[in-house]
């Protein structure tokens, strides 16, 4: 009898949980869209996003780390019911889950030593004639990587699991050169000896390499079309009441929305 | 489970298998250099000698292989004064840090084993060879290692297997192996279950392989009189 009690109390409460209930993952190595503090709590542009998100859809959010190349596997097999993690939108990853409407469009840079010829590029034909048959590294699995393997015929592709892996082997001369987002370069290129390091070539988008993406979304399980919608609708009350403008704007110094 | 992606995955952590075997076959190679000198200083009289072994064994073997390689590779790769050294050329390329750390780290195991193996050669049978007028060289090289390397040969096989996991880090700083290779697939088809299994697999080919060679290595190196020894 108290087990028939308990086991009806546990499904009443599962139901009431999961209607309100969402487990967002997220990848917290790359400030400042998201990050760790002291006391592993998780911040930055995506959690504001994420957040304010939630309060529109009003749900009970819950965050988790995990380490990006494991964020889509893990929204597959259902540890989280979203990804919020500064995700490109790409057809690659179409296929495998759903997007919602981008929130952000965030720039990239490559990154070199001040010395590199390519560190003269002015567009981004200079830097492919630069950096063609050089050693680029890139964060695995993201869109850079697939930026250089398009259009870097020639080149060597290092993949690494954080930015600021990639900025260290810039510094100890093991690559030419890293691409990454434009911030979450800003950071550690503060941290460097001023004048080492510097960006090459012009910021660039989707625009530039289609392989970018079309910004950045808040990634759903296929098929989880209601839950879409309604992260759809608060992303476009967020960037019409310049909700996203002012998050952005607090963590990058410039405004990010999509256009 | 998608076969379609199962068979697409064949080739693709096949490209990373020459890599494996590479480190695999290399990182034990200089592990079993490095280790004789060390399990023979662990040995030494002087206690000059073996106390700086024993430390160096006691911080490889109690420290995880990831954070080695981790300091092999960007650790060293930070600091001035290597970067300008005649070991730069060396440490700049990623695969040499992953040999160098699985390598070194294989090599304070295999001390530990060698040490064991020494220790149980009857003190009899260098008093008798210094009798015969052998120098220490010759005992060593004559009568103590054949037996040692003879004893140890199961549990070097082992080594063997260990060091071919081990080569699984090498993807954290950039060597495409096969575990790299694979990781470097699931990121694109977000389909773990496939590519690991497929990986898995190869690995366990390749772990069956060496367990192979290595008991025929013991089949023709024993001693026909003591096959049947029960050691």
């Amino acid at each position: 009898m108290r087990t028939l009690i308990s086991s009806a109390l546990l499904a009443l409460l599962a139901t009431t949980a999961s209607a309100e209930d969402l487990r967002i993952g997220t990848s917290a190595d790359y400030p400042p869209w998201e990050a760790v503090d002291a006391n592993n709590e998780i911040f930055g542009f995506d959690r504001d996003i994420g957040d304010e998100i939630c309060k529109r859809i009003a749900a009970t959010c819950t965050w988790q780390n995990q380490s990006f190349d494991g964020l889509l596997p893990g929204l597959q097999v259902g540890r989280f019911d979203v990804i919020i993690s500064g995700i490109s939108i790409n057809e690659e990853r179409s296929k495998s889950v759903d997007f919602s409407a981008p929130y952000a469009d965030a720039p990239n840079s490559f990154i070199v030593l001040a010395d590199n010829p390519a560190a003269a590029a002015k567009s981004k034909e200079d830097l492919i004639a630069a950096l063609s048959s050089g050693v680029i590294g890139a964060q695995g699995g993201t869109t850079h990587e697939q930026v250089i393997r398009a259009h870097f015929a020639n080149a060597n592709v290092r993949l690494y699991e954080r930015p600021d892996q990639v900025m260290s082997d810039i510094l100890s001369g093991r690559i030419d050169a890293g691409v990454m987002e434009r911030s979450a370069a800003e950071p550690l290129m503060d941290s460097e000896k001023g004048g080492v390091l510097v960006y090459a070539g012009p910021k660039l988008t989707g625009v530039d390499f289609e392989e970018f993406g079309k910004g950045q979304a808040v990634a759903l399980a296929k098929g989880n079309t209601v839950l879409q919608n309604r992260v759809n609708d608060a992303v476009a009350e967020m960037l019409k009441d310049g909700t996203i403008k002012t998050i952005s704007e607090k963590w990058f110094g410039y405004d990010q929305s999509p256009k | 489970m998608s076969f379609e992606i199962f068979l697409t995955a064949i080739p693709i952590v096949l490209k990373g298998l020459w890599l494996t075997l590479l480190i695999t076959f290399c990182a034990f190679l200089l592990g079993q250099i490095v280790a004789l000198p060390l399990a023979l200083l662990a040995r030494a009289r002087s206690r000059l000698l073996r106390w700086p072994v024993k430390t160096w064994i006691f911080f490889i073997r109690g420290s995880p292989l990831l954070v080695q390689l981790f300091i092999i590779y960007f650790g060293m790769g930070e600091v001035d004064a290597i970067r300008n050294s005649v070991f730069w050329p060396i440490l700049r390329e990623p695969l040499n840090c992953a040999i160098l750390a699985v390598g070194l780290n294989s090599g304070a195991y295999s001390a530990e084993l060698l040490r064991g193996g020494l220790r149980q050669i009857p003190v009899g049978q260098l008093e008798a060879a210094r009798v015969l007028g052998m120098s220490g060289f010759h005992a060593l090289t004559r009568i103590t290692l054949p037996q040692v390397y003879r004893n140890v040969l199961p549990v070097t096989g082992n080594e063997i297997i260990l060091v071919m996991k081990g080569s699984a880090l090498a993807s954290a700083v950039t060597v495409m192996e096969m575990t790299g290779a694979a990781r470097a697939f699931v990121s694109k088809t977000y389909a773990p279950f496939e590519v690991f299994t497929v990986a898995g697999i190869i690995y366990l080919v390749i772990g069956l392989a060496l367990s192979q060679l290595f008991r025929g290595i013991e089949r023709a190196t024993a001693i026909p009189s003591s096959a049947t020894e029960t050691s």
